[in-house]
């Protein structure tokens, strides 16, 4: 608060009292709260507007003992107090800030002004104040200020550096943290210096320069930049610094801002993580390695429990089977000089098994009760016994309600020296139906795997074949076509032409060796000849060839005399022959659109020729001529067919003494092959 | 193997009534053939100066067709190759093809499609025999400059005033001219462009992008 030396407005005027009137409407209608207080303190004059702006009225101010003091907020009393009295001491002062307490109880920021008033004489006529409303503008300086310190705490607090630099890349501030990692004592050390006057090395504070420059020059900011810094400290940190240009108010880049942070315990604990990730992934991999091992071995043992299990549910099954129908019998009988047999004693287990009574066995009549086929068998046993020998035989019973049961029967003669004779025979016998049935299940296991093997063979020699007749077939059709060319030359070659008809006839009877080497192959598979029931074989085929059936939309007719003989053959070859030959028939009527879709497989029986299994499709047909190229080999009417299914065919029927052919169908409608089967003498050994 | 005259069609093939067939039906058009029982025999008598192309079994005792592919191809030898197969999947004729295989062609096979593989395999070899020796030639001649005459090639494909390279070299450009009109006459080139062609075969500028 200076001294004033400066006369105010009324020190000009020497009388105040002939304008007065001019000056008191210049006053009174002023925004701001003006007032004169007298030399001895007290109020002369205020204006209207401290009522405007205090709320209490020019009369109720001029008399107040305390003007202004009075309307100041209680905290601030003390100082406009005080500048009062310098006031009333002749002092001047300026933008004196301070609360009003206005008569409602709120409160307003104002700034006052004095100065001294003298009269023209030089009589000092006290002081004149002038008090602005400043609340607005006092707002918003605290609001900034608040905001400033805010701001100041920020930047002096976060863990991340922060600088500023200007257009000659000079630092104009930063915070602690990066002061420290610069290497200066205080931020406003660094005040005014280059990067490289600091703690860094040329290298670095060239890039630091660098940064700075693209910042400044292209305006952009860069963000996430990740580097290695040489710290004050001497400690390599990775930071991940971010650069923005800072504007002047005109909008021209002014300098740079940057905020650097330290991710070095970050990345450490990055890694740290990514370590324990690829642990823990393997530890998982090991764990599912273990728990794969464990699984398969666990696996393993439930298999071989299972087997086990199975094993032993059969044989308990079985064994079940043979003791209910196991229950052997024994015998005597007396032998009378004319061979005649009289029952000495009969166990009642033969009741049981045969359901006869044992009066029928009475006379040791067992072609009785024999199976028709195996009367021979039973007959022979008799006359061994009657010679002397024992006998052990398997042979069917034909019990009382029609069932067949097997037996098998040990029996011993017993020879009089005196009479020279056989003159008793004891015996004991078997039920083994069980036995014979179990056996009986087992060839047909057998049988279902060897077809699997062979059809598997069949596919692999295909293969194989495919392949071997590929090579010659190429050579042949290539010399061919050559040979063609070299006829249509003006002179044609000779020599080449000669060595290209050569090789076909070499590598055609190549081919031949191959297909004949087949046929040796199919030979080879030696019929595996076995009782055959002709009927069961082909009753066998309806469930095998169901499916395809269906998928042709063809039916498959089954006619088979009930009168056919027993004979001998392998079931699985012939089954193979027969598949074939339906599936050829619905293939045919696939092919040829044939309205009625069905192949019937009749089979009959005739003394002379055999039994002849006839399979007739109603496809398109066959031309006589045709009817015997079928059969050769590589011949083929299907697309994808190889040409070797019927060729195979009458291999097979061949081997087992038979014949298969083809003809027109019945009424000439489609095609018939027949495959003939001859009947071997009636040999019914068991 | 002797240098023949024209281009010969090497086949292989472990089949022997195959590898004759072949050969027959190639010099019934008038091309020459040798035929080989397998890798080994063929890689014997190999000239890679011999041009020709390669008619290929897939699958053979020994090494098989498609690692006498892989085997030319690290050797840098571009012989072209045409595969035949008596027995080709797909996976393998892929890999033959991305080999850069001319045909890929399944036993048995209609001779027309052969030949027309043939040909196709000989006149892709003839190309790339020119453009060697395109090459190779502009390499020789780019081989008989002096380092300085270099330099100022260097300088003029890359289209630099006469006073430009003399500043370059720092030489007067009296002398430059000198050394161009040597250059122009030691590489045969006619005039500017063609001497950028020149530069380009004989690798001493990268193709323009």
């Amino acid at each position: 608060m200076a001294e004033t030396t400066r006369p105010g407005e009324a020190d000009r005027e020497p009388d105040p009292g002939r304008h007065a009137w001019d000056f008191r409407a210049i006053a009174d209608s002023s925004y701001d709260l003006e007032s004169w207080i007298g030399p001895e303190g007290r109020l002369l004059w205020v204006n209207p507007a401290v009522e405007r702006l205090t709320g209490y009225s020019v009369a109720e101010c001029m008399a107040m003992d305390d003007y202004p003091v009075q309307l100041v907020h209680e905290d601030d009393r003390e100082h406009v107090r005080a500048a009062f009295r310098g006031a009333l001491a002749g002092t001047s002062g300026n933008d004196l800030s301070f609360r009003l307490r206005c008569k409602d109880g709120r409160v307003r920021w104002v700034a006052m002004s004095w100065q001294p008033v003298y009269a023209s004489d030089g009589q000092r006529l006290g002081s004149r104040s002038s008090i602005r409303d400043i609340t607005d503008r006092k707002q918003a300086e605290d609001a900034l200020l608040d905001e400033r310190r805010l701001l100041t705490s920020i930047i002096a607090h976060i863990p991340s550096g922060v600088f500023w630099k200007n257009r000659d890349f000079r630092y104009g501030g930063c915070n602690e943290a990066f002061a420290r990692s610069a290497g200066v004592e205080r931020p406003e050390d660094i005040v005014g210096k280059t990067d490289y006057e600091l703690a860094w090395e040329k290298q670095q504070a060239d890039y630091f320069r660098d940064c700075d420059r693209r910042v400044m020059e292209e305006d952009r900011a860069l963000l996430n930049i990740e580097e290695i810094e040489r710290q004050a400290d001497g400690r390599q940190a990775i930071l991940r610094t971010s650069k923005v240009p800072l504007h002047s108010e005109d909008g021209q880049v002014s300098g740079v801002l940057g905020i650097d942070t330290d991710i070095s315990d970050l990345k450490q604990v990055e890694n740290e993580l990514r370590l324990i990730r690829a642990e823990l992934e393997t530890r998982v991999e090991e764990r599912t390695a273990e728990l794969s091992t464990a699984n398969q071995q666990l696996r393993r043992e439930i298999e071989d429990r299972e087997r086990v299990e199975e094993a032993l549910r059969r044989s308990e099954e079985r064994y079940r089977l043979v003791s209910e129908l196991t229950s052997d019998y024994a015998y005597a009988f007396r032998v009378e000089p004319d061979g005649t047999c009289r029952a000495e004693w009969l166990t009642d287990a033969f009741v049981r098994i045969s359901k006869h009574a044992p009066s029928q066995l009475e006379r040791g009549d067992w072609a009785r009760i024999t199976h028709r086929d195996d009367v021979p068998v039973v007959e022979r046993r008799m006359r061994s016994l009657l010679a002397g020998r024992s006998v052990v035989n398997e042979f069917r019973i034909v019990a009382s309600d029609g069932q067949i049961r097997w037996l098998c029967d040990h029996a011993r003669p017993i020879w009089s020296e005196g009479e020279g004779r056989v003159v008793r025979i004891l015996g004991a016998a078997q039920d083994i139906t069980g036995r014979k049935q179990a056996e009986e299940e087992a060839r047909n296991h057998q049988a279902a795997l060897a077809r699997v093997n062979r059809l598997t063979n069949l596919g692999e020699l295909a293969a194989q074949l495919a392949h071997e007749l590929n090579q010659p077939l190429c050579t042949m059709m290539g010399n061919a076509q050559t040979a063609q060319r070299l006829l249509a030359a003006p002179s044609p070659d000779l020599v080449e032409l000669r060595g290209a008809l050569d090789d076909i006839v070499t590598f055609g009877n190549q081919a031949a060796t191959v297909i004949k080497r087949l046929r040796e192959f199919l030979r080879q598979q030696q019929p595996q000849p076995v009782l055959l029931n002709v009927q069961r074989m082909i009753e066998e085929i309806a469930g095998l060839i169901e499916a395809d059936a269906r998928q042709h939309s063809a039916r498959v007719l089954f006619e088979v005399a009930d009168d056919l003989p027993v004979t001998r053959g392998d079931p699985i070859q012939l089954q193979q022959v027969l598949l074939n030959l339906v599936r050829n028939g619905l293939e045919a009527m696939s092919q040829a659109g044939s309205q009625v879709r069905e192949v019937t497989v009749r089979a009959t029986y005739a003394r002379q020729e055999g039994i002849i299994i006839r399979v007739s499709d109603r496809g398109a047909g066959l031309s006589p001529e045709m009817s015997e190229r079928v059969f050769e080999p590589f011949f083929t009417t299907k697309p994808a067919g190889l040409g070797l299914g019927l060729a195979i065919c009458r291999s097979i029927a061949e081997a087992h003494g038979g014949r298969l052919w083809a003809e027109p169908g019945p009424g000439s409608e489609g095609t018939s092959f027949s495959l003939m089967l001859p009947v071997f003498g009636e040999e019914t050994t068991a | 193997m002797t240098n023949a005259t024209g281009p010969v069609v090497f086949v292989v093939d472990d089949d022997l009534g195959v590898r004759h067939m072949i050969a027959r039906m190639v010099r019934s058009v008038g091309l020459t053939a040798r035929s080989f029982a397998c890798v080994s025999e063929f890689l014997a008598e190999f000239d890679p100066t011999q041009p020709g192309c390669l008619v290929l079994d897939v699958r053979m005792p020994g090494e098989s067709g498609l690692e006498l592919q892989g085997r030319l191809a690290e050797m840098g030898v571009q012989l072209p190759i045409v595969f035949i197969t008596g027995h080709g999947d797909v996976p393998m004729s892929v890999r033959a093809m991305k080999g850069g295989a001319i045909d890929f062609i399944e036993k048995p096979f209609h001779d027309q499609i052969l030949l027309d593989a043939i040909r196709t395999g000989l006149s892709r070899d003839a190309e790339q025999r020119r453009a060697e020796s395109a090459r190779a030639d502009a390499r020789n001649r780019f081989a008989r400059l002096t380092p300085r005459e270099r330099e100022v090639l260097v300088g003029v494909v890359a289209g630099l005033a006469n006073k430009q390279i003399a500043v370059r070299l720092g030489t007067t450009e009296q002398t430059i001219k000198l050394h161009r009109g040597r250059v122009m006459t030691k590489m045969q080139a006619e005039s500017v462009p063609d001497l950028v062609v020149l530069a380009q075969l004989a690798g001493v500028m990268e193709k323009p992008a």
